[in-house]
């Protein structure tokens, strides 16, 4: 495990250094409270850009080298067969409103795993369901489900008519019904997939870890065809790794709890788990929404450690199949987040589940605070006086001479961009050096040529995201609760009305904006060209990056390819053979 | 399916549970073994508290740093 402090020292270090140059422009001629302002805004962006490359540069350096990714001890792999544990493992499946269909294929590919590994004795199937709509259908989709297994396996269901206390009240339910039966858990989401490699090495990985509370299976993204979350899967399949090796090597036992794709120790968690009601009403109090970090903390207050095994694979979960479906999540997301800074300093938490708290608060504030700095920006320039790059140096006018800043700006510009797409590179390059992982990408061009066209890609979708996410905040502090609707998980069909309604403001928006900074700031308009044409674009790029057939061609270009598209994954494979049968998806 | 036919611990089942429970070796849930979950506490740090614990954190931090600047001075 790297040492936190040497992190922390190498974000501190790149930070002082990026504004330290910028103080240095900024005082030439006197500083404004405008400009001030500027840098405060620019430090705290910097750090949080330097936080994540530097993640991702120690996560290349742990896979260049090989390194042990994990704190765990990991058991001997000479003794494959779980039979050797006499543990009792329980998988749950809490649903709500779920494609029927679409859950019960993921459900039975994951009994189908554990049958073909010949463990599926050691584990019993819960499907909680707080569903209210199509109650009818589902009960009759799991009997069926039942029907077929019920000589080999357990497969229980159980229903709730209030989803009191949501999805983590849902788990409650579980744990203090059932959870006596049980050593341990894992709580799978409806759209994720786990293999039975993968449940065995977790369940030997808690056997031989008595302290641990918790072991997150980090999940790759597999299973659309739509141009957005192909290109969000491929992304998950290069770069993610990185992230995770980082991730895991820095935190150790510290670690995080992602909702689902987890193993837990039931005893842990009924005696230290059950989550109160924040003090006040919604947005920002009543049941807590995102509790998983808060979960993770508090099983690290109790003294249970807290894993990310990055060295496991066989864990999967689908992206959202369009960006509307991504905002929709991403608005939950975001207040339940937000929810967080009443927690951060709850008393007995670890610094390091503050750490993960505060870096949730800060993955949605960093957005306004974004939106903050090119307004900032606007009106610094605006209000500096024409010659602004140049300020005269000396007293005496004849001795007095102009010195450029071009240099200095530009090479904070360049620097801010090195950390946002070197962590890229590095991914690309870890994916060339190795021949399996980059003839499972689509080979050293295909997987070249996606990569930059994904750097594009995501370059011009993030002021559509950090637009949208600044509404969220604001929406949130100003008190206003979203819904928790289910997510649209299915990717037939386009809204364009819905397209039209969410994004026109957007459009808007960038189009002003540009206008704008085309008369009045010509000095900035190309620099900030990128940004404006993203969300000018907001509606056709939304368009394309929804469309099934546009991520069908690319794949026949061998574009975005992710390991499971080459039929690499049969757990995937089962899922969407059985689900196109139902007509549910264009496969 | 499951050798423990039981009712749903809900204490309203749901329309259809009847013909599920009814269905061939089809078991809702196993028996029921409750146990209590205690509600944690998520009470906020006092203000003192926080002021004392950043003033230690950021000594630390400067004794750590400055011990890490005289290791490697030569």
């Amino acid at each position: 495990v790297i040492s936190r402090w040497l992190f922390a020292g190498l974000v501190a270090a790149t930070t002082a250094a990026a504004t330290s140059r910028l103080w240095d422009v900024l005082r030439v001629d006197g500083v404004t409270a405008g400009e001030c302002l500027f840098l405060a805004l620019v430090t705290i962006l910097f750090c949080w850009i330097a936080i994540a490359f530097w993640m991702m540069v120690l996560g290349a350096f742990a896979i260049w080298r090989d390194e042990k990714q994990t704190a765990l001890q990991i058991p001997d792999s000479s003794d494959p067969q779980l039979r050797s544990s006499g543990s009792r493992t329980a998988l749950l499946f809490p649903v709500r409103n779920e494609e029927t269909a679409r859950l019960c294929a993921g459900i039975e590919a994951v009994i189908d795993s554990l049958a073909g590994h010949g463990v599926l004795d050691r584990f019993d199937i819960f499907i909680l369901s707080d569903s209210n709509e199509h109650l009818e259908g589902e009960q009759a989709a799991y009997a069926a489900l039942a029907a077929r297994w019920q000589s080999r396996g357990k497969l229980y269901y159980r229903h709730r008519t209030s989803n009191e206390g949501r999805k983590s009240g849902n788990i409650a339910q579980f744990c203090r019904s059932w959870g006596n039966l049980y050593d341990y858990m894992v709580v799978l989401d409806a759209d994720s997939l786990m293999t039975a490699g993968t449940l065995v090495e977790l369940v030997r990985l808690m056997d031989a870890n008595p302290r641990a509370g918790l072991i997150q299976a980090p999940p790759e993204l597999v299973g659309r065809d739509s141009l957005f979350a192909r290109i969000q899967q491929f992304a998950s399949s290069v770069y993610g790794p990185l992230n995770v090796a980082g991730l895991a090597m820095l935190m150790g036992g510290d670690g995080n709890y992602w909702g689902h794709n987890a193993i837990i120790r039931v005893r842990a968690f009924v005696e230290n788990c059950g989550l109160p009601v924040l003090p006040g009403r919604a947005p920002l109090g009543g049941e807590i929404m995102s509790h998983d970090f808060v979960e993770a903390a508090l099983l690290r207050r109790a003294g249970w450690d807290v894993h990310l095994a990055g060295h496991l694979g066989g864990s999967y979960e689908e992206p959202p199949p369009g960006l509307i479906d991504f905002l929709k999540r991403d608005r939950r997301w975001c207040q339940g987040n937000l929810q967080h800074m009443r927690i951060i300093f709850a008393r007995g938490l670890k610094g390091a589940s503050r750490g993960h708290l505060a870096m949730g608060v800060m993955s949605y504030l960093a957005s306004p605070l974004w939106f903050a700095f090119l307004l900032t920006s606007v009106v610094v320039t605006f209000s500096e006086k024409p010659v602004e790059r140049f300020s005269f140096v000396g007293t005496h006018p004849v001795l007095a001479w102009p010195v450029s800043h071009a240099v200095e700006m530009i090479a904070l510009f360049s620097a801010m961009a090195v950390m946002l797409f070197a962590p890229k590179a590095l991914a690309l390059l870890l994916v060339l050096r190795d021949r399996q992982r980059r003839r499972a990408h689509g080979g050293a061009f295909a997987v070249t040529l996606s990569v930059v066209i994904e750097a594009v890609f995501s370059a011009l979708l993030a002021p559509i995201v950090m637009l949208s996410e600044t509404g969220f905040v604001v929406s949130i502090l100003l008190g206003k609760a979203g819904g928790w609707r289910s997510q649209q998980r299915n990717e037939s069909g386009f809204a364009w009305l819905d397209t039209i309604r969410t994004f026109l403001p957007h459009t808007l928006a960038g189009a002003a904006s540009a206008a704008f900074a085309w008369f009045y700031l010509p000095a900035i308009f190309w620099w900030m060209s990128p940004i404006f044409a993203g969300l000018v674009l907001a509606i056709p790029l939304t368009a394309l990056a929804g469309s099934a057939a546009l991520g069908r061609g690319t794949r026949a270009l061998a574009l975005f390819v992710a390991p499971w598209e080459r039929g690499e994954v049969p757990i995937v494979e089962r899922v969407r053979a059985a689900v196109g049968e139902n007509g549910l998806r264009t496969v | 399916m499951g050798s423990h036919p039981a009712e749903c611990a809900d204490p309203q089942p749901p329309a259809g549970a009847a013909m599920l429970r009814h269905g061939p070796g089809f078991s809702l849930t196993p028996e029921p073994q409750p146990i209590a979950m205690p509600e944690q506490t998520l009470a906020p740090l006092t203000p003192a508290f926080l002021m004392a614990s950043l003033g230690l954190a950021m000594r630390l931090a400067y004794m750590r740093l400055a011990g890490s600047f005289r290791s490697v001075r030569p």
